[in-house]
């Protein structure tokens, strides 16, 4: 069994995760989103929630990197799987300093192009993913693995 | 008739919003119900909320007619799963309705399938509605790869 932590922005980001729920089965997952009410979605899985980042939301990214941190020490997870968006990069950016192996999925709205923080997750992500296949790019690129639709 | 409107939680959309409204003041037979975002407006013809919580947007979902929302892939899997019709108009990333252009390219990809209509301009609202209003919502998108992800993901995790 391992740690798990699964992090997704609300609304279709969130939505994609909870596509691929059944990978957590027989593992301790704890969720991060960037609202609180999707909390009872996971019950009884704990679940933290954090501000969303965006290039609109500048200051907000002290507090979401600060409460990252905290949720990192605490959970201590193996494994970090985001679907994105920004808070997403962030947690496998940290993750990865602390020993995590980490993955990001690209999200399947990223169609004709990685999305920003997708291109970004390159350099933190141990299995770095699109869910287009045109996108997908044996050599400097993410790998196409099937998607959530 | 139920109609559901919802253009999610990142930044308002209120050309969506303002047309819904002036819709449902001139269609009074229409229950009209829309998820607004952190907006200034207050529609007048409309019940409405900032924010709903994923279990209220799934019982709106199960219980509308149609829904007109922007092109966010949450409300297009959700739809599929209840098949019910989408009428869909891209946020513009020029009027900062989103800090990029990617609606556009989502709608791109979705037009001409059964179940959706997508619209670019808000002049196109009340056509779209009535169009969809009665017809089947279908499964929009399936690609049948979701198992292959999946394995690869719990392989990953075990390793």
């Amino acid at each position: 069994m391992k740690k798990i932590l699964a992090v997704a922005s609300a609304g279709g980001h969130w939505t994609e995760m909870m596509l691929l729920k059944e990978i957590f089965d027989g593992h301790d997952v704890a969720f991060v989103c960037t609202m609180e009410m999707y909390r009872s979605e996971v019950a009884p899985n704990r679940f933290y929630a954090i501000p969303g980042v965006s290039r609109l939301y500048k200051r907000s990214i002290a507090v979401s990197v600060a409460k990252l941190l905290f949720i990192l020490v605490r959970e201590k997870p193996d494994v970090v799987i985001t679907t994105g968006s920004a808070p997403g990069l962030l947690a496998i950016f940290f993750s990865k300093m602390l020993g995590a192996r980490t993955v990001w999925i690209d999200s399947i709205a990223s169609i004709e192009q990685l999305s920003l923080s997708g291109r970004m997750a390159k350099k933190f992500a141990d299995l770095w993913i699109t869910q287009w296949p045109h996108l997908a790019d044996p050599v400097d690129g993410p790998t196409y693995q099937g998607s959530v639709l | 008739m139920k109609v559901f409107v919802t253009v999610g939680s990142m930044l308002p959309f209120d050309r969506l919003v303002c047309a819904m409204d002036a819709w449902a003041k001139e269609h009074s037979e229409a229950e009209v119900f829309a998820q607004v975002g952190e907006t200034s407006l207050c529609p007048a013809n409309m019940e409405y909320s900032a924010m709903i919580s994923p279990s209220e947007y799934r019982d709106h979902f199960a219980a509308c007619d149609v829904v007109v929302s922007h092109v966010g892939m949450g409300t297009i899997i959700t739809a599929s799963e209840f098949c019910k019709p989408l009428v869909m108009l891209p946020r513009r990333a020029e009027l900062k309705e989103l800090t990029n252009n990617h609606q556009f390219e989502t709608a791109k990809w979705l037009e001409g399938r059964p179940g959706i209509r997508i619209i670019y301009s808000d002049g196109e609202l009340a056509e779209a509605i009535s169009k969809s209003i009665g017809s089947d919502g279908g499964s929009i998108v399936e690609t049948g790869t979701r198992g292959k992800l999946i394995n690869t993901l719990r392989q990953f995790i075990s390793n």
